[in-house]
């Protein structure tokens, strides 16, 4: 009832509040992503070995952002963190064209999940700093983005380094999720 | 979320040969600040490291370094091939360290992030304690690493194949050879940051250097 009356309240105010999870492979820059978002910071980061969580307040919603470890052995464990999710935030890198396909398997199997068939999902074709980086463009055919559906996505260019386009994403995200969406 | 092969469908012989490789003497401390035990390896330049210099590594981007953990990553057979080619962190550094010049020394153990980052990203990404003659000119521009390295190495061919042909003047066309190149082991390490093999023909004083994208077995 206390949960209802809480929620019932922030909405009111316009004050909503998100479950997100940041996603993708082992370098791809989840954390990097997570602290950009945070503290406005580049922070030097080591592999993420279990989850990182913090809150971003951002257009008047509250997002509790997790970040968890992408390494291949620790990924089957994402699935503890899927009930609730408001979205996903997949993050690729642009530049690890070798992995692509990876990526792409990765990324279509979180959407087979029963659990998140309601998430609205975020891509970032990340570090569109370094050489070689495949544009949104190429991302989105790599990831076959096409092949969604009843779902709504969005990609956005970014390099969580430079902090472009984070926060476009942001609010494609808090837009959609007020509109409903998640 | 990808499966773990089982244990039937996985030869276990190349995770032996991971962790045999591991265990060799001087892969029990990091290729790049000597801490002890170390659980990560880039697996195109061959060295294991330790979580710290880990860290540094995974920012120099993948196009210098790709990074797995030994105990929590999957490995393909093609990515164990390469560390065991490569020979340990020893072997790789008799070449990324072969010319420390005075004044710079390694960072320990306890060396801060800053202190790695620098070491690591002239040892690796700017290459500079090459031999000389693998070495990178400063004046080239940043982000053509890879390929001034190649022309540099091809470019060393291509003079002396152009020397020849002038002292022989023009050469007849008589007909094409076609080579066919069906294995090579225990190649030696000539082109640092690509592991696309090449060849080099010698016939008469003609010199040939083939390019082809071949798969490494």
């Amino acid at each position: 009832m206390g949960l209802v009356f809480s929620r019932l309240f922030s909405s009111l105010f316009g004050n909503k509040e998100a479950r997100i999870l940041v996603l993708g492979l082992d370098n791809a820059g989840k954390t990097t992503i997570l602290y950009r978002l945070q503290m406005g910071e580049v922070v030097s980061t080591i592999p993420t070995i279990g989850f990182n969580v913090e809150t971003v307040q951002y257009n008047n919603i509250k997002f509790q952002v997790w970040d968890l470890g992408g390494q291949t052995s620790i990924r089957p464990y994402w699935r503890c963190y899927f009930p609730n999710t408001q979205a996903i935030i997949y993050v690729v890198d642009s530049s690890d064209t070798d992995r692509l396909v990876v990526a792409k398997e990765e990324f279509h199997a979180i959407l087979e999940e029963e659990e998140l068939k309601g998430a609205v999902v975020l891509i970032y074709a990340n570090k569109q700093d370094l050489p070689g980086a495949l544009d949104d463009a190429a991302v989105t055919e790599a990831l076959e983005l096409h092949k969604i559906k009843n779902r709504q996505w969005a990609i956005f260019k970014t390099s969580a380094i430079k902090g472009e386009g984070l926060f476009e994403g942001l609010d494609w995200l808090s837009n959609t999720l007020k509109s409903g969406g998640g | 979320m990808s499966q773990r092969p089982s244990a039937l469908t996985r030869p276990t012989s190349s995770k032996r040969r991971l962790k045999d490789l591991l265990l060799q003497k001087d892969n029990r401390v990091c290729a790049d600040c000597a801490s002890p035990d170390p659980k990560w390896a880039s697996t195109n330049i061959g060295v294991f490291i330790c979580l710290k210099c880990c860290g540094v590594h995974r920012s120099l981007g993948t196009h210098i370094s790709k990074v797995l953990s030994v105990t929590l990553d999957e490995w393909s057979d093609d990515e164990i091939d390469a560390m065991v080619e490569v020979g340990g962190n020893a072997s790789a550094n008799s070449i990324y360290e072969a010319y420390i010049p005075e004044g710079i020394s390694k960072p320990g153990a306890d060396a801060s992030h800053e202190q790695r980052s620098k070491f690591i990203r002239s040892k690796y990404e700017r290459q500079e304690f090459l031999k000389p003659s693998l070495r990178i000119l400063s004046n080239q521009k940043k982000g053509s690493l890879k390929t001034s390295l190649s022309n540099k190495i091809t470019d060393s061919f291509r003079s002396s194949s152009s020397t020849s042909q002038k002292s022989e003047g023009m050469v007849e066309f008589i007909g094409m050879l076609k080579v066919k190149v069906i294995k090579g082991t225990n190649l030696a390490i000539r082109d640092m940051l690509s592991s696309d093999p090449y060849v080099v023909l010698n016939l008469g004083k003609q010199l040939v250097l083939l390019f082809r994208k071949c798969k490494q077995v």
